[in-house]
């Protein structure tokens, strides 16, 4: 059945029927781990990361390092055209060149017509005849030599006939604008109301929305801001180009894919789907990855075309992305342009925000609906916005497809709404830090879209970074050229949208010497996940970090993960891998029973050993143990299980409403940037002289590791405000897919980062931890840049990145009045 | 890629000889930190490569009334001579602004020069330094003046069969006053937004010999010869310096393209002489 879009106005919200959010149950677990707090040997310590000996030594296997027996080398033809029909494909002569073993288009490849998540829009090489941006794939080949396939490419003629283009959203709108998309082929897993299947004017997707009463809120106002914000286009640049080998056995029927990959799990589930394998015939493998920051989200289309070329040629089949490749595939943060309204009392008391957003999906929609609304939601719950008022457009364009880039939105709102806030200020004669202060939210708050919020360390951020950045007299210190600016964002640990299981298992094996094998759902992709999970090891069974070994993620070994999206993995391998050590002592104890023929109930584990409660003489190792279980009791090895899940359900609504209201979140995390910064009136260029950053990411688990993660949030967040941006020509070309000219930050221009950690208790999770990777700089520094831009010479920029040249152009506008 | 043969000759007549042989299909390489780039991407396709690094003396800075510096020296080697630091700062400065250390330690004056780009970031200095390009063919040597050295983007004043081997420099006069800046959004490792570089002979307050050059502002290195003419036997101040870095607007002819556009590469190449003019003032 068709529905038409636009018109998804929604009025009606279910009520939350629980009214509570500090149960009596909360309150325990919140006072339980803030008791223990500051106990702990291992937990919240340094410790050596595991893999970084095999790092440093350049020991450790990425996905160009593997090499296989006869293994071919493949490479993707790809569209010159930003939208194009397809007349015809030649693949004669390049079938014909000595070396080639097999070139794949949509004709010869009847196995896969579909690709993507959510909504799949992808067609597989272009096989509904159509290219929609420049970059996508029309063709693969297999071959001997990488150069021989190069060469293949070119002798593939493809006959175009080029459309006009659409290359930003508001042309996309337009009513004579072409159209990318006549209808969504295929949608998978969404709920009955969003089956839009006719496309209209470019719109992928459109919601509507008020929560609380957006009038009275307007009516209330006795100042309001309004204004337009875009935000640039940025990459995740991670120093690891995206790749696989895909290795098929004809014999046995099975599926290997070596990746680089944050979420192997859902690259195993959508290949098996596609390709009708049966799950035990599809194997993802990944050893180490060179960083992914949500860009390495799932299964597309070359993980496709290296398996079914490897089907084809019965060889594996490596396909790496050169760089250029990268930046024309990578799913990126994408444009969007944010009109935002806040509306606030004398005392600066905000009292309504509306927006009106376009979302530039680029050329497929992948899962940007998903992004638009948790965005949203994100967004009211850093300040205490009661009544709301939302609606997004998210358009097809015909440029690269967006994605899921770190923070999923949240630097896009933070972009808009952190500049509006100074204006408020302004308007309002407050010092801005104190508005963002009177607004925020706090624990046991309830959020327009019914989040709970039980552990907000989100006031203390804002006073401890403006006392370690001494904001009062700075702020009012006026000097030339230079300002301070304040930026906060929230995000959240783990989004449980749906119905299925999204948590983690986690299962330690005790070994016969004592030593222990963790085997857990999710992936380490650099991050640090498979470190924390080693550190609750080390804290719970008193064993130091070198007996412990994270088994690297292989799907074919390792128990279900849902994967690294929503920050949520620490939290949860942590919950997971605690929950597991909880098991294995359980287990330890009862082994030790059978040893000592003793009661259960009188001993304890404690320190890597069971030993008789009051006699602690009496003890037995956990080698000793481990070496019982397996050669004393028949095989029966100490297999520690733990499987993470929300603790508590009952507020978690169907998350099929519309506005995903309701949607179930684990925790909130909160954060709060101030930046100050000298300008070059004369050149444009932004020096930044003071970086502090103030993170609520839980209880600390592995200190280093979070440092790491917030240095690189702030350094992205640093490059996304000043210089890195996406270029494209007027025929939607990159013209900057290369680290010449899309500059990413470097060490000189980045000035040492302040880093303060308010570790407020999540009663969710072990230790009260929660997330962190997408805390801080990632979306709260480029707003705290551009407010102290603002603050040093008087103009505001909307559009970034700001060094240089726009800042030149301001002054002038600024100037002609 | 696209397969190529590959040679290493062992020195200089060997080199030319084979440039007199495979002439426009053949590429020299030195550092490659250019070439490589551009061969991965596609632009160049050679089917012949020399590489010159094996030739030795080609790579040695010697400093004996006057400079010398061999093609194949790398912008590391400049950055930490000793020699080179004493004798003529400004291109020690300049080999030390020139990239990411990674980069400096691979990439040679030669290339640096031969391939050509506006932007190149020892053309402007060794122009004002009135610095010399020693070329050996198959006819013998030439002596070409670096300000008469580049035609255009990407072309020099060099045949198919010719080879850069060394760069001579007059010692630059201790009273010399000289200044290098280079912009770019990032400050360092970045390719320059626009560059200038100026050696000046301050008398009794009277600028009697400026020497001014642009990197990135015209399709060549520029010669800011108008800020030159209009400085000569003025008095030193900053109106005046001010008034004659005034005419680089009216003598550099940018294009717009990826790093900036012609309209702000003109405002920059204005406030770069100011400055770099200043800074000589201001000196000792």
């Amino acid at each position: 059945m068709e529905k038409e879009v636009p018109g998804h106005t929604v009025k009606d919200f279910p009520e939350i029927t629980e009214t509570e959010v500090m149960t009596e149950e909360v309150i325990e677990k919140i006072r339980y781990w803030t008791e223990k707090k500051d106990t702990y040997d291992v937990i919240g310590s340094r410790v050596t990361r595991l893999d970084a000996r095999s790092k440093v030594m350049g020991k450790a296997k990425f996905v160009d390092d593997i090499l296989l027996p006869n293994m071919l080398y493949g490479k993707i033809l790809r569209s010159p055209h930003a939208h194009a029909r397809v007349l015809s494909i030649d693949t004669s002569r390049a079938e014909r060149l000595p070396g080639v073993k097999a070139v794949i288009t949509a004709h010869n490849s009847p196995e896969i017509y579909m690709t993507g998540i959510d909504i799949r829009d992808e067609p597989f090489l272009a096989w509904d005849g159509k290219v929609r941006f420049i970059g996508q794939e029309v063709a693969a080949v297999a071959a001997t030599e990488e150069s021989v396939a190069e060469e293949a490419l070119e002798l593939i003629r493809v006959e175009y006939e080029v459309l006009p283009a659409v290359l930003n959203v508001k042309d996309a709108l337009k009513p004579d604008a072409p159209q990318i998309h006549d209808t969504i082929l295929e949608i998978e897993e969404a709920p009955e109301f969003y089956r839009p299947i006719k496309i209209k004017n470019n719109i992928a997707w459109e919601v509507a929305y008020d929560r609380g009463n957006a009038e009275q809120g307007l009516a209330e106002a006795d100042v309001s801001v309004e204004d337009e914000f875009n935000y640039t286009n940025v990459v995740a640049a991670y120093m690891e180009p995206d790749g696989c080998v895909a290795d098929y056995d004809t014999g046995t029927g099975k599926l290997t894919l070596w990746v680089s990959s944050q979420w192997p799990a859902i690259i195993r589930d959508t290949i098996a789907k596609n390709f009708k394998l049966p799950l035990h015939k599809v194997r993802v493998v990944q050893e180490a990855v060179g960083g992914a920051f949500g860009s390495k989200f799932t299964a597309l289309q070359f993980h496709h075309a290296a398996a079914l070329l490897s089907m084809r040629t019965e060889r594996p089949v490596k396909l790496i992305r050169s760089r250029t490749e990268d930046f024309m595939m990578v799913r990126s943060r994408g444009d969007m342009t944010i009109h935002m309204k806040l509306g606030a009392k004398k005392d600066g008391t905000l009292t309504v925000e509306v927006t009106d957003i376009l979302v530039d999906n680029g050329a497929y929609q992948y899962m940007m609906h998903r992004r638009s609304l948790h965005m949203l939601e994100r967004n009211d719950a850093l300040y205490r916005f009661q009544n709301i008022r939302h609606h997004f457009k998210n358009m097809y364009t015909n440029k690269k497809v967006a994605g899921t880039y770190r923070s999923f939105g949240d630097a896009q709102m933070s972009w808009a709404r952190e500049a509006l806030m100074d204006m408020l200020a302004e308007k309002l004669g407050m010092d801005p830090a104190d508005i963002r202060l009177k607004n925020a939210t706090q624990r046991g708050d309830v959020t327009p879209n019914g989040w709970y919020i039980r552990s907000c360390g989100f006031t203390k951020c804002i006073q401890q970074a403006t006392k370690a950045a001494n904001w009062k007299e700075k702020k009012s210190a006026k000097r030339l050229k230079y300002g301070i600016g304040i930026g906060c964002m929230c995000h959240e640990t783990d989004d449980r949208a749906s119905d299925g299981f999204y948590g983690t298992v986690a299962h330690i094996k005790v070994l016969e010497d004592g030593t222990v094998q963790l085997l857990i759902g999710e992936p380490e992709y650099g991050q640090g996940t498979h470190n924390a999970a080693a550190m609750v090891i080390s804290e719970e069974l008193g064993i130091p970090m070198e007996n412990i070994e994270v088994v690297i993620h292989d799907t074919d070994r390792v128990p279900w993960g849902w994967g690294a999206l929503g920050s949520r993995i620490m939290a949860q391998a942590v919950n997971a891998t605690y929950l597991a050590c909880q098991d294995t002592k359980r287990q330890a104890i009862e082994t030790v029973a059978l040893m000592l023929k003793i009661e259960p109930g009188k001993l304890e584990f404690k320190k890597g050993k069971v030993s008789v409660i009051g006699s602690p003489d009496r003890s037995q190792s956990l080698a000793q143990i481990g070496n019982y279980a397996v050669h004393r009791l028949e095989g029966s090895m100490i297999y520690g299980k733990g499987v993470e899940e929300r603790f508590e359900t009952e507020y978690v609504l169907k998350s099929s409403h519309p506005t995903h209201y309701g949607r179930g979140v684990d925790a909130t995390y909160y954060d709060t940037a101030i930046a100050e910064a000298e300008v070059d009136t004369e050149t444009g260029l932004v020096k930044l002289l003071n970086v502090v950053v103030a993170d609520d990411c839980g209880k600390i688990i592995d200190r280093t590791q979070l440092e790491g993660q917030v240095d690189g949030a702030t350094v992205q967040g640093i490059g996304a405000g000043l210089m890195e941006g996406i270029i494209l020509d007027d025929k939607g070309k990159i013209i900057n897919a290369n680290f010449d000219d899309y500059r990413v930050p470097l060490a000189t221009n980045v000035p040492p980062i302040e880093k303060i950690f308010v570790e407020s208790i999540e009663p969710g999770f072990a230790y009260g931890c929660k997330g962190g990777g997408e805390s801080a700089g990632i979306g709260s520094i480029a707003p705290a840049i551009a407010n102290a831009i603002y603050d040093a010479i008087g103009v505001r920029i909307k559009t970034p990145p700001l060094s240089g040249e726009p800042i030149l152009k301001a002054l002038a506008e600024a100037r002609e009045g | 890629m696209q397969e190529f043969e590959y040679f290493e000759p062992r020195n200089i007549d060997e080199a030319v000889s084979l440039l007199v042989k495979y002439g426009g299909a053949a590429r020299v390489i030195a550092g490659g930190t250019d070439l490589v780039l551009r061969m991965q991407m596609g632009t160049r396709k050679p089917r012949y490569l020399i590489n010159i690094k094996a030739i030795t003396g080609l790579d040695d800075i010697r400093c004996n009334g006057e400079i010398r510096i061999g093609a194949t020296t790398t912008l590391s080697d400049m950055a930490t001579s000793a020699e080179l630091q004493n004798q003529c700062p400004l291109l020690a400065d300049v080999a030390r602004q020139f990239a990411s250390i990674t980069v400096a330690n691979m990439a040679t004056l030669g290339g640096n020069l031969c391939n050509a780009s506006p932007a190149a970031d020892t053309a402007a200095p060794l122009m004002v330094l009135s610095a010399r390009a020693n070329i050996s063919g198959p006819d013998g040597n030439r002596e070409v003046l670096l300000t008469d050295f580049f035609t255009g983007p990407g072309s020099t004043v060099m045949k198919p069969d010719e080879l850069l081997t060394e760069i001579r420099i007059p010692v630059p006069s201790p009273n010399d006053r000289w200044a290098y800046i280079k912009h770019g959004i990032r400050s360092v490792s970045d390719l320059a937004v626009a560059s200038v570089a100026v050696v000046a002979s301050i008398e009794q307050d009277i600028f009697t010999n400026t020497q001014i050059a642009l990197g990135a502002v015209a399709p060549t290195p520029l010669k800011a010869s108008q800020v030159e003419d209009a400085l000569k036997g003025k008095e030193a101040t900053t109106e005046n310096i001010d008034k004659a870095a005034q005419l680089i607007k009216e003598q550099c002819y940018p294009i717009s393209d990826v790093r900036a556009s012609a309209e702000y590469r003109t405002e920059i190449a204005y406030v770069l002489t100011r400055r770099a003019l200043l800074s000589c003032l201001n000196a000792k």
